[in-house]
């Protein structure tokens, strides 16, 4: 199912993969798993939980602009940079896949728009959506590949929840890496007295399991992050509390209705010279024991 | 009441954005002077209602946020050194040698450091200082780590002073001038009778993108808001249509943002009672609460009324008191005239 989840093709906006993946091996796990019309994948245990686990079920991407001399232009959302993608191999839907090409000199001064895919035109359209080319691998200690540090969330998620009794309900979100679209649009109608997201992250001062006291936006609920603090430290789960630059959607969550208290876990991936991105495993197992512990104590 | 002691005691008290939970309930008794039912909300917002006598009033929304800038603790190093990152837009080039107090388990006190000028290497001096370069020392050394947590919030420190000409100097001008305008207003107007219910609402998380006033729409009815900040005073260095000369009046602000018709009213009283005032125009955002409260729920009318300041986001934030006198008048002629909604 790592693997699965890892590969899958899902872009923001066309997560079906995915979310087909999640209602298929969900469906007979919770009492009530259903999508949403944005696309979000919504499981709850319970009638009226009041626990809400967030994480993205979309990935960065590519969509094409333009064909028409030969050569594939794209644009980029979710945060890919022109260095990160440089040299990769994007896959399409329909499984092509090719090489990312940019013919100056590798700087931080190029763009996304001098970027092309070398690519047979006739095969691809403008419009059409791709996503890195996944590669996943594993080994004893870690697992390897190329965008899976969008995947971590999902992957912490998927894991924690499957044998958990209490009531709550997770939001498989949609469309989060453009804004936390998802996000937005379930929280304007489902109300919860707090939210926990689980995400990954890539910064040189900080690695291993994080709760987040503050994302780039906003500062965390300080009673639900130090509940976790607490949690973490009588588990005695490897987890330290951290102020990060990176965006985990904080505001969508604290503006929604008269307010969600929220914070994130956060699981640092490791970018490798290649772009490969890494996450280990023994991190993984933290994340995924403090969100169960979480989800047993704050109920 | 005397504006400045309640500015000088606004500002004397922390309510860092994200962090505002015991400055909301000190400001939450003040309010119940002339709110009974005066209550905070789950985001730190403070709400009390005033109701007319008049039945079927219409509601009038003061809002002024209660937030202040401030930094929080991302770092401690083995030495003592502490790292930060900032809440809300703090002018970054004003933090080395400033004084702080790290608000966690104690509060403790600290300066930010910086490398002296004969130790900089030449880009250093051209680059200036950046936020993830510079460390708050406490004169704690490893025992720092057990004292502070990462997650603490941290106040710039600045003592209130009264300059010449009636000017105030201080940090949080923005927004605790705002938050004394509304509560010099309620003050003026204890004994009168209002034709409208008010809503008066001092609104957390402002400084990291307006957090409070979007669950305030949710918690509130209203018909129309008045929305009271601080804008940017002019100084030799910075002029222009975009800054205001302190002592000349409070801003007016028109644009999309706020409601036509009823900022022309509020200019109209403006003249027939003689405060001075000066049209600020946005042509996009306010840059204020009125910006999440104009298009939340059925939707807000607002009007935004603002005082200059100088050096707006430093520890020394400066104000001329008059101005903040006048928008208090200018808030109390309004909700007093029963013009302004029918």
């Amino acid at each position: 199912m790592i693997e699965k989840i890892a590969n899958a093709f899902s872009p923001s906006g066309h997560e079906d993969e995915v979310r087909q993946l999640l209602v298929e091996s969900l469906n007979d796990k919770f009492d009530k798993i259903y999508v949403d019309s944005l696309g979000n994948v919504i499981a709850k245990k319970g009638v009226s939980p009041k626990l809400l686990i967030e994480c993205g079920m979309d990935s960065p991407g590519i969509m094409v602009v333009d064909n028409s001399d030969g050569k594939v232009w794209f644009s980029a959302f979710g945060g890919l940079k022109a260095k990160d993608l440089i040299g990769q191999n994007v896959i399409f839907k329909n499984g092509i896949f090719g090489e990312v090409k940019y013919d100056g000199e590798i700087s931080d001064d190029a763009k996304i728009s001098d970027l092309y895919i070398a690519l047979d035109t006739a095969e691809i359209s403008v419009g059409n959506f791709g996503i890195l080319k996944s590669e996943f691998s594993e080994d004893d200690d870690y697992y390897l590949g190329y965008g899976l540090k969008s995947k971590a969330g999902l992957l912490t998620v998927y894991q924690a929840m499957l044998d958990l009794d209490e009531d709550f309900a997770v939001l498989f979100s949609a469309q989060k890496r453009i804004g936390g679209k998802g996000i937005k649009a379930f929280l304007s109608a489902n109300n919860f007295e707090c939210a926990i997201s689980v995400d990954g992250f890539c910064n040189k001062e900080t690695d291993g399991v994080v709760i987040i006291a503050k994302d780039s936006t906003a500062v965390a609920s300080v009673t639900l992050r130090k509940a976790l603090e607490d949690i973490a430290k009588a588990q005695k789960i490897d987890a330290k509390t951290a102020v990060l630059d990176e965006n985990f959607f904080s505001s969508s969550f604290l503006t929604a209705g008269t307010g969600v208290d929220w914070t994130a876990i956060g699981v640092s991936s490791k970018a490798e010279e290649d772009g490969k991105e890494k996450i280990f495993k023994k991190e993984l197992e933290s994340a995924i024991k403090l969100l169960k512990s979480a989800i047993e104590k704050l109920n | 009441m005397n504006i400045t002691e309640t500015v000088k005691s606004l500002t004397r008290m922390p309510g860092i954005s994200g962090f505002e939970n015991e400055f909301a309930q000190q400001v939450c008794d003040r309010l119940k002077e002339y709110c009974i039912d005066a209550r905070i909300t789950k985001t730190n917002c403070v709400i009390g209602m005033i109701e007319s006598k008049k039945e079927g009033a219409p509601t009038i929304m003061l809002e002024a946020h209660l937030d202040r800038i401030g930094l929080i603790v991302s770092s401690i190093d083995e030495n003592g050194f502490v790292g930060f990152r900032t809440l809300g837009g703090v002018d970054e080039r004003i933090l080395p040698a400033a004084e702080v107090e790290i608000l966690g388990e104690e509060k403790i006190f600290g300066v930010i450091g910086a490398k002296p000028p004969h130790l900089m290497k030449k880009n250093e001096e051209d680059e200036g200082l950046k936020i993830e370069d510079m460390l708050i020392d406490t004169g704690l050394g490893s025992e720092a780590v057990s004292k502070i947590s990462v997650g603490d919030p941290v106040l710039l420190v600045s003592n209130f002073s009264e300059l010449m000409n009636n000017r105030v100097s201080s940090a949080a001008l923005d927004n605790r001038l705002g938050m004394a305008v509304i509560f010099d207003c309620l003050d003026k107007i204890k004994d009168r009778e209002i034709p409208y219910n008010l809503c008066i609402v001092f609104a957390s998380g402002e400084e990291q993108g307006l957090l409070g006033a979007y669950t305030v729409a949710t918690e509130t009815e209203c018909d129309f808001a008045v929305v009271v900040d601080v804008t940017y005073g002019e100084t030799p260095d910075a002029k222009g249509c975009e800054t205001f000369p302190l002592g000349c009046g409070v801003t007016i602000c028109r644009g999309p943002n706020v409601d036509f018709e009823k900022t022309k009213r509020i200019i109209e009283i403006a003249k027939e009672k003689g405060i001075p005032y000066e049209i600020e125009v946005a042509s996009g955002s306010t840059g204020t609460n009125a910006w999440a409260l104009q298009t939340l729920g059925r939707g807000i009318p607002c009007a935004v009324i603002s005082v200059p300041i100088r050096y707006m986001h430093t520890a020394v934030e400066t104000a001329d008191i008059c101005d903040a006198e006048n928008a208090a008048r200018l808030i109390a002629e309004i909700v007093s005239g029963g013009e302004i909604l029918a």
